[in-house]
């Protein structure tokens, strides 16, 4: 029996090893590129990084998470080859920490708050004011004191005065902060009785959730996603390459299309 | 320290206390049950009851989460009554003494069956009955094994993570833990946070490592009272 059992891990090993092999890199010579990504990017970036594969000789496996997760995670061991941080505290931080190539940093995108409701709730918000007022049992917020969603979201909170005080200070007790945004989204799909702010290409990826109310751009905070080549990595060149085709009219319109708002492309310059 | 620190900790005992005080009667009685008698079914309870120790406390976590859910079986649909369990300090009581079980009833199963059957059947022919030979001569003599299972599934209670955030969340002040604090203080960038505690989860360990330690060098202990 022993010996069996033994039999079986020996086995599974093989089996393993065996499937790794089959999904190395074809002949051709495929380039793998790792992308740390903010977690409200999670769907475009892999739009992009698809119509981008399909006449490129290049791979791309992603994390996504929080920028904050990702940077310290940067900080920590610089293994990927390009990190996208939605804002650009997060990209400072990196950049103190010498993981990336300041010169191929660049601001590319913005995007805007939405307050969210599951799609069967029943709340309605006409202004920013409702929040300390309605009955709901929390505010799904990404956590508000590291993660980009939620600190724009507690920045545009705080700049809303209510009384003598702020709409802030008004829901703080009920703010509940998730680990990234679509944690935060995942949250007030489950349950009816949580309201949520979070990017409006969040809210426009889920069928679960309905947008109560919608930050005009000028009166929230900007919102800036940065990118940047980490340094010292294997396939510079090809993550370079890819970086520049971020920039291009057809990496725009798939951002465009999925909500975001590219950011004066002319002004930067291409990574050499 | 900060409030929602100390919150986290206090939280973290009442949770862990309960749950342990919740699983120790019924998981003691069964883990005698389990021991001593040969029952139709009792492989599947005894699979059923471990399962918790072998599967991804995310994936025990998610079917707790879908139990409760507002038309899950235990939900406020089926119930009729809305029981307020996710998201709540409840929850966490619910996933620590799920994830805690297995550890309980493991331990007191091996420390009722290392207790000499013949100790049981020699009160009985003294004239006592089954409920009385238990009580009077098995728990006594079972003292420190069940300590061990108490310790055990206090500690893993204390621990539990993946279960707890699925179900409870991670909300500083209400359903926030000692593990999931550190999860948060750690993202965020607090590390005199998480170092703090990182401090109180070692001692904790550590204070019950040593207590089972010197609880298993005693053995079973058919003399103590």
């Amino acid at each position: 029996m022993p010996h069996r059992i033994l039999l079986f891990f020996v086995g599974a090993l093989l089996i393993a090893g065996c499937s790794g092999k089959r999904q190395a890199p074809p002949a051709g010579g495929h380039t793998k590129l790792l992308i740390f990504a903010a977690a409200s990017l999670q769907d475009v970036i892999r739009e992009v990084g698809q119509t981008y594969s399909a006449d490129h000789p290049v791979a791309f496996s992603y994390n996504f998470a929080g920028s904050n997760v990702l940077a310290r995670q940067l900080a920590a061991a610089p293994v990927a080859d390009i990190y996208f941080s939605a804002s650009e505290h997060w990209m400072d931080y990196v950049q103190q920490a010498g993981v990336i190539r300041a010169e191929t940093r660049r601001t590319f995108l913005s995007n805007g708050l939405v307050i969210i409701g599951q799609r069967t709730s029943h709340w309605t918000v006409t202004s920013p004011a409702d929040l300390a007022s309605l009955g709901y049992r929390y505010l799904s917020l990404a956590n508000p004191d590291a993660v980009p969603a939620g600190r724009y979201a507690r920045e545009w909170l705080q700049s809303i005065s209510l009384g003598d005080s702020t709409l802030w200070a008004a829901v703080q007790d009920r703010v509940a902060p998730g680990p990234d945004v679509r944690a935060a989204l995942g949250l007030v799909e489950a349950d009816p009785d949580i309201l949520g702010i979070v990017y409006r290409t969040d809210a426009a990826i889920s069928d679960r959730v309905m947008v109560l109310y919608t930050v005009p751009i000028d009166q929230g905070p900007p919102i800036r996603y940065a990118v940047a080549l980490v340094a010292n990595r294997p396939h510079e060149q090809a993550a370079a390459q890819f970086l520049n085709f971020l920039a291009s009219p057809r990496a725009q319109e798939i951002f465009t299309r999925a909500g975001f708002v590219p950011l004066n492309p002319s002004h930067q310059g291409a990574v050499q | 320290m900060s409030e929602t620190t100390i919150s986290a900790l206090l939280l973290t005992l009442k949770t862990a206390s309960l749950s342990t005080l919740i699983v120790m009667i019924p998981g003691t009685l069964l883990a005698y049950a389990l021991a001593r008698y040969a029952f139709p079914g009792k492989d599947i309870i005894a699979t059923l009851v471990g399962l918790p120790l072998v599967m991804p406390p995310t994936a025990v976590g998610y079917l707790l989460l879908k139990l409760f859910s507002t038309h899950g079986l235990l939900g406020p649909d089926t119930l009729g009554f809305n029981p307020d369990i996710l998201l709540t300090w409840k929850a966490v009581v619910v996933a620590c003494s799920v994830m805690a079980t297995p550890l309980v009833v493991r331990t007191a199963r091996v420390t009722f069956e290392g207790i000499n059957p013949r100790l049981e059947v020699m009160a009985r022919t003294l004239g006592h009955g089954r409920v009385k030979t238990f009580f009077l001569y098995t728990l006594p003599l079972a003292t420190r094994g069940l300590l061990a299972a108490l310790i055990l599934g206090f500690t893993r209670a204390v621990g539990e993570f993946g279960a707890t955030i699925t179900i409870a969340g991670n909300i500083p002040g209400r359903t926030q833990t000692l593990s999931t604090a550190i999860f948060t203080a750690q993202q965020v960038g607090r590390d005199r946070e998480a170092y703090f505690l990182l401090a109180v989860a070692l001692l904790v360990g550590f204070a019950a490592i040593m207590a089972s330690e010197y609880l298993a060098r005693k053995g079973p202990g058919y003399l103590a009272g």
